[in-house]
């Protein structure tokens, strides 16, 4: 081979080197794209509140301090309840075996597929003065009317912390119930054999090594507090949610609600600290053998079947029962309220959702793979931020950018002497689907970023040296074994999407709406059951990924 | 893709590499034939994978040069980096890297074109050869370790790379087939024609598998050679300690050009100057015992220059049995601050607490200068 043939051939490999680079490039800039995408409602609301921060001082003479009171007041009691049914619940099913011990471990998830704001129409329903219960009270006692007896009020401020604990607790449970069998046995049985009795091994070795699991748990289902719009409306606890909604839509005051939003922003960032934080200290969880489960008898069994039974009846089987009774009697009431409508349009705006919050994920966790710089890997983080943030700030924060791409878009019209098109994105299913996906993105991403961590860097390695390009690779090696991934990330984006209010309240097209949005106005006026249909049917999607998370479970009891 | 000289493998030119500040690679040269299967020899963390990994392009080249079959590969003055898919040579992963969703046909044949009937048909053959066929369509989690090794071995082979490259290859085997799949490897490496470089930690694995030993430590290249000059005449002190156990004294060279040592008085050979401090190296199977020490009375103490040079006597105060020799901790008898470690073939049969005399090989004995920091 002449000298000529060799450095024609080096210029080829040359060539082949930056062509490799031009695609991480490419991908590269998707990923700052996307996060940008991501992050843009966010700015937009700390961009607007900041032009106009002299709205705060009036915000804070009149309504705020209201809000404010009351959202710490309802994180603070929800915090307390899931973190102590949570904790509790995982504790039992982790460290004890009593009958029905397996079918527990899984039904305590149960509750995550009640939306907390349907659990507060089915609650109120029961228990409001002219509810089935206190009914029933009255005719037992003979009570004739409602000053001769006292029944605690369900449209208040503990009631709204009671719907939380009961539906959000799983998030606690699920982490904790990890964290607990992760332990090594060995922990406890070192406490017990350096003295400490077994509730003081609990609570001076046990909790401890879990505790950051915990307050992730906590963390992630105060966010969902902080999110929801259902239950604090349904039961008038003016939160800061409420007041976002309040002071846009009923107010007609942009610019305050704007500077609420901001606050939002400010409790969001204080979980997102205590979620990370707590995290981080999850890698150091003890691994080991896990022990066998202490066999409880008699009593004591029964008592913990019956404390493990008590959350899933209250937070998923009564809401069930409920919906089953009047869907059973209202389903044709149900259907001509259009129900065949709302359910295509959930099911629509949730698999388009779906598709795109996992092409995203794909896309934004290869090129982390392909480019693990500190810049790549902050888009992808950034990307995945959303879930934290409020529904109602999203909302606001969407207002202004999609409405500012709207008037260019119809300005541009003009000149071009095409006709007007009027509202492109704001008020279109276009900005609803926009707003999912930024609270969604996280889940599609946390999916397929474990999927992706489980695939040793080896595999790529080995199909390179093998001879296959970076994109052949990613087609032959990676999305196979992504595949379930993928697909788990997509179900949970879709089922979640179903499930959502305050996003689909705000940024719905008019006259557009979804299982979600007849419950709960349907609820609003105190006509629940003729929406029982919309809400059984929410649930049981919701349901789809816990039955996913059983053969996850189920797997893992086999491999031990 | 031959390049102008291919008696010559690969060429690795002053390369050096670092990560996030560390170096793990220090100016390392060094060039191997074609056809050879060499070994690159060191404890963990010397950056022997590292250089495996530059090589096969997995890693972006910081300093110096690499060249396969006399095309320049990878060249950090002129941003060289051929990507690894184009090098055309395979790698066998430490963990083996089965990809998990093919089965064991599917996943030796991974980067053979469906085209090239020749391969496939010389793939099936080495399947066959090396018990595979009938694990065809396993999937590699039901594979035992050392079929992982042979599947892991074969799809690197499988395209015809002309260099293969084996990280570790048989650090996850247990001890019994690692002998075996030694054999099997070097077969298959031969069959197929291909050049090879292998890292390992374990000096009797390179001497076993290795025409060219590379000795590399904190970076750095200490020794090239064919095993038996790495073992009879290794360049520095450190390479001693990668062949089991040594005995190590520390003296002053004297006018004589002896060193004074618990074994007494040893040559401290060409190169070195009296007065100059040297460390002396005796490894453990360098020891025999003296013909006539069973039967020699108890000598009295005796000052070193009237004794034997390397013959010395001391007590068993440690007895191991090793299947084909013991393993013993002398005490001689005129230095108590000494335990030495000597290896004795089981023919023999020491007692603890016995006093024996033994001689010392001078073919297991080395100096080397101190270094003077």
């Amino acid at each position: 081979m002449s000298r000529t043939g060799i450095s024609s051939l080096e210029h080829t490999l040359l060539r082949k080197t930056r062509a490799t680079n031009r695609g991480a490039h490419a991908l590269r800039l998707v990923a700052f794209m996307v996060a940008g995408l991501i992050l843009l409602p966010l700015l937009a609301v700390a961009w607007k509140a900041a032009a106009q921060s002299d709205a705060l001082a009036h915000l804070a003479a009149t309504v705020l301090p209201r809000y404010v009171g009351n959202t710490l007041l309802l994180m603070a009691g929800v915090a307390l309840g899931v973190a102590m049914l949570g904790t509790g619940a995982a504790w039992l099913v982790s460290r004890y075996h009593f009958p029905f011990v397996g079918i527990m471990s899984w039904a305590l998830a149960l509750p995550l597929a009640v939306p907390g704001y349907l659990a507060a129409f089915v609650y109120t329903d029961l228990l409001e003065y002219a509810g089935p219960v206190q009914g029933f009270l009255r005719e037992m006692f003979g009570w004739q009317r409602p000053t001769d007896y006292w029944f605690p009020e369900i449209r208040s401020h503990s009631g709204a912390v009671l719907m939380f604990t009961l539906t959000l607790y799983p998030y606690v449970y699920l982490l904790a119930r990890t964290a607990f069998q992760a332990q090594s046995a060995h922990l406890m049985e070192a406490a017990r054999l350096l003295g400490r009795g077994p509730w003081r091994a609990f609570f001076s070795v046990a909790l401890p090594v879990a505790w950051p699991a915990i307050a992730a748990g906590v963390a992630l289902a105060l966010m969902e507090t902080l999110n929801d719009l259902g239950v604090v409306a349904f039961f008038a606890v003016p939160t800061l949610t409420v007041g976002v909604f309040d002071v846009w839509l009923n107010m007609n005051d942009v610019t305050g609600a704007v500077q609420i939003a901001l606050l939002m922003l400010a409790f969001v960032l204080v979980l997102l600290v205590l979620e990370r934080t707590a995290r981080r200290k999850r890698r150091f969880d003890a691994m080991g053998r896990t022990g066998r489960q202490l066999q409880l008898t008699g009593g004591k069994a029964i008592l913990a079947l019956f404390a493990c039974l008590l959350p899933v009846v209250a937070g998923f089987g009564i809401p069930i029962i409920v919906l089953l009774g009047h869907a059973s009697r209202f389903w044709e009431v149900s259907l001509q309220q259009g129900l065949l409508t709302q359910l295509g349009n959930s099911l629509l705006v949730a698999s388009i959702t779906a598709l795109i919050t996992s092409a995203l994920a794909l896309l934004m966790v290869w090129a982390a793979r392909l480019d693990a710089s500190r810049a790549v890997r902050a888009a992808v983080r950034l990307s995945g931020m959303g879930y934290a943030v409020p529904g109602a700030v999203l909302a606001i924060g969407l207002l202004y950018p999609l409405a500012q791409v709207d008037n260019w878009v119809n300005r541009l019209a003009e000149p071009l002497q095409l006709p007007a098109p009027g509202l492109l994105l704001s008020g279109t299913v276009v900005a609803l689907i926009y707003g999912y996906t930024v609270r969604f993105m996280a889940l599609s991403l946390g999916a397929v970023e474990s999927g992706m961590a489980r695939i040793s860097p080896n595999m790529e390695d080995a199909a390179r040296t093998l001879g296959l390009r970076p994109a052949r690779v990613l087609r032959r090696v990676h999305l196979p074994l992504l595949r379930s991934a993928v697909l788990t990330g997509a179900l949970i984006v879709f089922v979640d999407v179903i499930k959502e209010l305050p996003i689909t309240m705000l940024l719905r097209p008019f006259n557009f709406e979804t299982l979600a949005t007849i419950s709960f106005q349907f609820a609003s006026e105190e006509m629940f059951e003729e929406a029982a249909l919309h809400a059984l049917v929410i649930v049981l999607v919701g349901m789809l990924p816990l039955i996913l998370l059983s053969r996850t479970m189920q797997e893992q009891g086999n491999k031990q | 893709m031959k390049g102008l000289d291919d008696s010559i493998a690969l060429v690795v030119a002053s390369v050096s590499h670092q990560f996030a500040g560390n170096m793990v690679l220090r100016d390392i040269s060094f060039a191997i034939k074609t056809g050879t299967v060499a070994a690159l020899l060191g404890p963990s963390g010397c950056g022997k994978t590292t250089l495996l990994r530059l090589i096969a392009g997995l890693e972006t080249i910081q300093q110096g040069k690499i060249t396969l079959f006399g095309i320049d590969v990878a060249d950090a003055k002129r941003g060289l980096n051929m990507v690894p898919e184009s090098r055309r040579v395979g790698l066998v992963f430490q963990d083996f890297a089965l990809f998990p969703h093919l089965n064991v046909r599917q996943n030796i044949l991974f980067g053979v074109s469906p085209d090239n009937t020749a391969r496939i048909a010389w793939v099936d053959e080495m399947m066959r050869r090396f018990g595979l066929d009938h694990r065809a369509k396993a999937y590699p989690p039901t594979l035992s370790g050392g079929e992982q090794q042979r599947v892991a071995l074969l799809r690197a082979l499988a395209p015809a790379p002309e260099l293969v490259l084996l990280d570790e290859p048989f650090s996850s085997l247990d001890a019994t087939r690692r002998l075996d799949m030694r054999e099997d490897t070097l077969a298959l490496i031969r069959e197929s024609g291909a050049s090879a470089v292998m890292v390992t930690h374990d000096a009797n694995e390179a001497m076993f598998m290795a025409d060219d030993i590379l000795v590399l430590n904190e970076g750095r290249i200490i020794q090239q050679g064919p095993p038996e000059s790495i073992y009879n005449e290794p360049a520095a002190a450190f390479i001693m300690g990668l062949f089991g156990h040594v005995n190590r004294f520390e003296g002053v060279v004297d006018a004589n050009g002896m060193v004074a040592t618990a074994v007494g008085l040893v040559a401290a050979g060409k190169g070195s100057a009296p007065g100059q401090r040297v460390e002396v190296y005796i490894r453990a199977n360098a020891f025999a015992l003296s013909a006539t020490a069973k039967k020699a009375p108890q000598a009295r103490r005796g000052r070193y220059e009237e004794m034997p040079a390397c013959r010395v006597k001391g007590e068993i105060i440690a007895r191991y049995f090793m299947g084909a020799s013991y393993h013993l901790h002398v005490r001689p008898a005129d230095n108590h601050d000494h335990v030495l470690h000597v290896q004795l073939p089981v023919g023999s049969t020491p007692k603890v607490g016995e006093m024996i005399e033994l001689e010392v090989d001078a073919k297991g004995t080395f100096v080397f200068p101190v270094d003077q920091e």
